[in-house]
């Protein structure tokens, strides 16, 4: 590779390079202002991710690939980065009152969040394990740390550092993962190792159920799952939404990619791990949380079961069906607006160094605050997959993808899940309507409240009209098949 | 005797295996950190045999691109544990508990 398409390779990446250099300058212009005037920052942060996501959609009409092949900058890498990046923005913008009343530092904060996104998005168009494992690591050290941001609380210290040592756990197992394949094929290209596949060789059998680990840990299903409702409680709240969908989204997209394209010689195998794999993730995420009293650990169990039923359309994508990979996509698209809706609210709720987490904390919200009773209604229905929010339409084409590739089990497990999971959704809203406040509610906050409409009208009409995130799914989906050429 | 690639594969299996078993059962945050180093640089380590059988540099180069992802990862580690010390005065692994449901 000449310099010459060095450089053409950098131009081409030019989403991720305006989401760095704005990295950069939040963290250089922190220091050298003072006082109120910090808070501009939170201007550069949604400037620098709307340049990015301005740049991304020019993805959506020209694929390409850059620096040799190692980055496919194409129709599928420009979905999932839109989720990063839309997540991203309206997360920044929860961030801002929730910060303010949390007495958290400013500059490094939104810092964090670009790096991280800017990490998810070199994962997402990964065709190479190099490019995948760095990407992997900028998403997670910056969500390591922000985990642990709020440095007065013990339970955020705790939070970030079993977050590093059980990430770093999972990052080891799939970096030996890597080798072993490495070893195996003597190279690290995803097509050159699907062309060189042994399924008799032991490197390769060792090396894929290495690297899936590392997956499924990330995704946080069964049988790695155990870290999830400790990391997503201690966390400051819009971290845990903002981590909720963007590194879960990531490592759906990585597995993906790395499934389909790497090892699509032992699909029959992956696919029958990954139905028990899904079963399992739906069933106990959704009877764990019925027992929760919190509702932010509520909402990780939660966040499993949605992390089972994404797993389902992965499953019903199995070789290299469209509707299927669509459905994930449009799912983990849908679950990052209901989603980060929902820890919205509780962001929103926070007050004087205090978060709202528990049952008491919203109940009676309804007499006091109509408004934002009714946004957490919609959440709740949406993550219910109560019709019309966008959450039924989602666990319908999910649900739809999987009957037609004939996984009919796993079609009416997931929708069991489905009922039993309307369950602890409602409880949230009994106590917001039906009982007396106990606590006192904080005042107007102008700037969650633009982030908060724009995910409950987007709940709810997206569900209806779909505009252009469903045709865009399935045009991204295309463009993956058409990339490594399958059936 | 002549040292092999399968002795250099059997040396990094071991450390792997070591390292994972420090992060399980170890009490300490400080040796639980070293204990995730030692399972990246085995990865390392099987890296740089495969890519001296293999004759291709790809694996170092993978191997130096490990080594600043793994120390960006105790940087933020260390830090953490500094954060832990100062709440609870102890490294015991045991005081993470506040987180349970």
């Amino acid at each position: 590779m000449d310099l010459s398409e060095l450089f053409k390779s950098t131009l081409l990446i030019g989403p991720e390079i305006a989401l760095i250099i704005t990295g950069i300058i939040v963290m250089v212009v922190d220091p050298l202002i003072k006082g109120e005037r910090k808070r501009n920052l939170f201007w550069i942060a949604l400037v620098g991710l709307a340049v990015g996501f301005i740049l991304n959609l020019e993805r959506f009409h020209n694929g390409t690939s850059a620096f040799s092949g190692a980055l496919s900058l194409d129709g599928f890498a420009a979905y999932f980065n839109l989720i990063f990046i839309i997540g991203a923005f309206l997360a920044t913008i929860l961030s801002k009152d929730y910060i303010e009343s949390m007495n958290l530092r400013i500059g490094e904060y939104y810092a964090l969040i670009i790096f991280s996104t800017s990490g998810m998005m070199i994962l997402s168009s990964a065709r190479e394990f190099m490019s995948l494992f760095l990407g992997f690591e900028i998403m997670s050290v910056s969500v390591y740390v922000l985990s642990g941001f709020n440095r007065r609380s013990v339970r955020s210290a705790e939070a970030g550092i079993k977050y590093l040592v059980l990430g770093g756990f999972s990052s080891a197992i799939l970096l030996y993962g890597i080798a072993l394949i490495y070893g195996a094929s003597g190279t690290i290209f995803l097509d050159e190792i699907a062309a060189n596949f042994n399924a008799s060789n032991p490197l390769y059998l060792a090396g894929t159920a290495l690297i899936l680990t590392g997956f499924i840990f990330k995704i946080g299903a069964f049988p790695l799952h155990q870290w999830v409702p400790d990391i997503y409680e201690g966390a400051p709240v819009t971290v845990t939404g903002f981590m909720s969908v963007g590194v879960k989204a990531a490592a759906f997209a990585i597995l993906l990619r790395v499934l389909f394209e790497g090892f699509s010689g032992i699909e029959a195998n992956w696919m029958q791990a990954l139905w028990i794999v899904s079963a399992f993730t739906m069933t106990i995420g959704n009877l764990a949380a019925i027992v929760q009293t919190s509702i932010k650990r509520m909402l990780a169990y939660s966040s499993i079961a949605h992390a089972g039923y994404a797993l389902v359309g992965v499953v019903a994508s199995y070789g290299g069906k469209e509707l299927g990979l669509s459905s994930v996509m449009y799912y983990l698209f849908a679950y990052m607006v209901m989603n980060l809706g929902a820890f919205g609210v509780l962001a929103y709720l926070s007050k004087d160094g205090k978060e709202c987490e528990t049952f008491d904390d919203i109940s009676g919200i309804w007499r006091r605050k109509p408004l934002t009773a009714i946004a957490l209604g919609i959440f709740m229905f949406s993550l219910a997959g109560i019709p019309p929010t966008i959450g039924f339409f989602a666990k319908y084409r999910v649900f739809l993808s999987a009957v037609k590739a004939e996984f009919f089990w796993l079609a009416i497990i997931g929708i069991l899940n489905s009922v039993i999971s309307a369950y602890y959704y409602l409880r949230v809203l009994v106590y917001a309507y039906m009982r007396e406040e106990s606590v006192v509610f904080p005042r107007f906050k102008p700037t969650s409240v633009v982030a908060l409409t724009i995910l409950t009208i987007g709940t709810l009409l997206l569900g209806i009209l779909p505009l252009n995130s469903w045709d865009l799914a399935i045009k991204a989906a295309g463009s993956f098949l058409l990339t490594f050429g399958a059936k | 005797m002549i040292v092999t690639i399968e002795h250099y594969l059997v040396l990094s299996a071991i450390l792997f295996i070591i390292g994972a078993y420090g992060v399980i059962i170890r009490k300490n945050l400080v040796i639980v950190l070293m204990s995730l180093e030692l399972m990246l640089n085995s990865a390392n380590l099987a890296f740089v045999a495969f890519s001296k059988a293999l004759g291709n540099m790809t694996g170092q180069v993978f191997m130096i691109m490990t080594l600043t992802v793994a120390a960006a990862e105790v940087a933020v580690g260390l830090a953490l544990v500094v954060a832990i010390y100062t709440h609870r005065g102890t490294l015991d692994i045991d005081v993470l508990k506040m987180l349970k449901g």
